[in-house]
């Protein structure tokens, strides 16, 4: 997200963004989405949140 | 006999029981020894010395006519100021909740105040848990007790501080990406992030609804067992908590760990780690070798994803429970903790949604990594020694973003996770601050983790170790 859609978006939402602070916001977050994005496209085309649970069920089973 | 302010909690505990002590006279020993430290920790936001003594009378009264109320009888605790209390304030480490007063009681805390311990007041936190390193300039820095120069450790700051400084036997913290493990760590005591759901969250300041945890922190694994026992299960109050049966904890404290499988991590864990904290992880290892366990090199799975997961989680939930604070009163807010709200802006449904749908294939994934090799994994709480509060102040400038992300690059992982993850002191740095290791087990495996931390605080005395501070 540029510095400026996240002023924008935080400006809808009722949140005062100044630039210097979306532009040092938007790098932080951009970073992490990038590497969050890499895995979220290997994930199967039915998963879902509550896939979570199960797996906490299934790991306290073994 | 061991002065008062040496006992653990289990032994004061039963000291108070079999009347060999009063809670009256531990009560005002704590108090003594907090109001000689504070000035020089800062670690109490409230001191509730009246209330406190009132309530100890009265367990001494119950005593004397027979009546136990329970395994925390008479002991004198102090929670992080985020669980609240009806009619009483609950600042959350804030400005903007400073005068606020509760309206309901927290779960966690009414189980500990059933099972007969005491309140002795409320303790400094990072603003609204917001922070790993325990800065907080609107209640003032939390300093570590075995150098005031240093960090304590955040969010649960003030509860890492008493307990080390053998004010308080046992403290409430809360974890969400590394807050009871980090100030336990840094601050030489014991501490557990739980399973998340394993304690109920009601009442309880919220931040991240998918990764917040409550936990203990005390000065052994014996008392954390304690405390988890007392507070752990269902609760009709929060429909996250779970529900599954609560394990006689200390019962189990005993059995034996020879023949255990400790997972040594190869990967992650061991990139960039300082020398005295690897040090520190060599003779860990040493020690559970000694002690009959199995040792096992486990190779991580990919955790880079899993840590970018938990920052988009918490950072899009913290922005929106902080979302009508910040339109209103955005100047009350430290401006490290306002900027990392921001963030949370940044991410759009998809991604939050993303982050979620990862969370259930990557715990497979590193169960299945990690499980099917070994009972628990052993790794660093941290990279580095534990750094002062100068080094650390870096607020909303370019260098926060490395700066708390180091701090938080081994705990964060397994707050996505939701496992369950015990931190023990371990030895000390070159510096003279504690150093602690975190022992993390399959989900609910609470149990397994005390059992392994406690064989260990049995053959080692870093645990006993105490700042001498006054």
């Amino acid at each position: 997200m540029s510095p400026e859609v996240l002023a924008l978006y935080a400006a809808a939402l009722g949140v005062k963004i100044p630039p210097e602070r979306a532009q040092a916001a938007a790098n932080g977050a951009n970073a992490v989405l990038r590497t969050l994005a890499r895995r979220a496209g290997t994930l199967r085309f039915e998963s879902e949140p509550a896939d979570y649970v199960v797996e906490i069920q299934r790991a306290r089973q073994r | 006999m061991k002065n008062i302010s040496q006992l653990s909690l289990v032994e004061v505990a039963d000291m108070i029981r079999s009347r060999k002590l009063s809670s009256e006279e531990v009560t005002r020993a704590c108090i003594e020894r907090a109001q000689a430290l504070q000035p020089k920790l800062n670690c109490f936001i409230a001191l509730e010395v009246d209330d406190a003594l009132a309530a100890a009378r009265s367990a001494d009264a119950d005593l004397a006519k027979g009546v136990v109320r329970g395994p925390l009888h008479g002991v004198p605790l102090a929670h992080k100021d985020m669980y609240y209390r009806k009619g009483k304030i609950s600042t959350c480490g804030s400005e903007i909740r400073r005068d606020w007063v509760a309206d309901s009681d927290s779960t966690a805390l009414a189980r500990l105040r059933n099972a007969g311990a005491i309140q002795l007041g409320t303790l400094n936190m990072s603003q609204f848990a917001l922070n790993p390193t325990g800065h907080n300039v609107h209640m003032g820095h939390c300093r570590n007790p075995w150098n005031t120069a240093y960090i304590t450790g955040g969010s649960s700051s003030g509860s890492g501080a008493s307990v080390a400084a053998r004010i308080v036997f046992g403290a409430l913290g809360s974890d969400t990406g590394g807050s009871i493990r980090l100030p336990a760590s840094n601050c030489g005591v014991s501490g557990l992030r739980p399973t998340t759901g394993r304690i109920s969250r009601h009442g309880a300041m919220p931040l991240s609804f998918s990764m917040d945890c409550v936990g203990p922190l005390a000065r052994t694994v014996a008392d954390c067992a304690r405390l988890t026992g007392v507070m752990a299960g269902a609760d009709p109050l929060d429909p996250t908590a779970a529900h599954e049966a609560v394990p006689a904890y200390e019962a189990e404290l005993k059995a034996p760990v020879n023949g255990l499988k400790i997972g040594v991590p190869k990967g992650y864990f061991d990139h960039d780690v300082h020398r005295d904290v690897m040090k520190v992880m060599t003779e860990c290892v040493a020690e559970f070798r000694s002690l009959g366990c199995d040792i096992v090199e486990v190779v991580m799975p990919e955790l880079d994803s899993i840590s970018a997961g938990f920052s988009v989680l918490m950072s899009a939930e913290a922005a929106s429970v902080h979302a009508q604070w910040l339109r209103e009163r955005p100047e009350d807010y430290m401006p490290q903790i306002r900027a990392r709200l921001e963030m949370g802006i940044a991410g759009s449904a998809v991604d939050y949604l993303d982050a979620l749908k990862m969370r259930g294939p990557a715990l497979a994934e590193f169960c299945g990594s990690v499980f099917t090799k070994c009972d628990a994994l052993l790794a660093p709480v941290a990279s580095m020694p534990v750094p002062t509060i100068d080094e650390t102040d870096v607020g909303d400038s370019e260098r926060m973003g490395p700066v708390l992300g180091e701090l938080t690059r081994f705990t964060r992982p397994l707050s996505y996770l939701g496992l369950p993850v015990l931190s023990v002191p371990a030895g000390f740095a070159g510096n003279g601050l504690p150093v602690g290791v975190q022992l993390v087990g399959r989900p609910f495996a609470e149990a397994l983790l005390f059992r392994i931390g406690h064989a260990y605080q049995q053959a080692t005395d870093w645990h006993t170790r105490a700042p001498t501070i006054i």
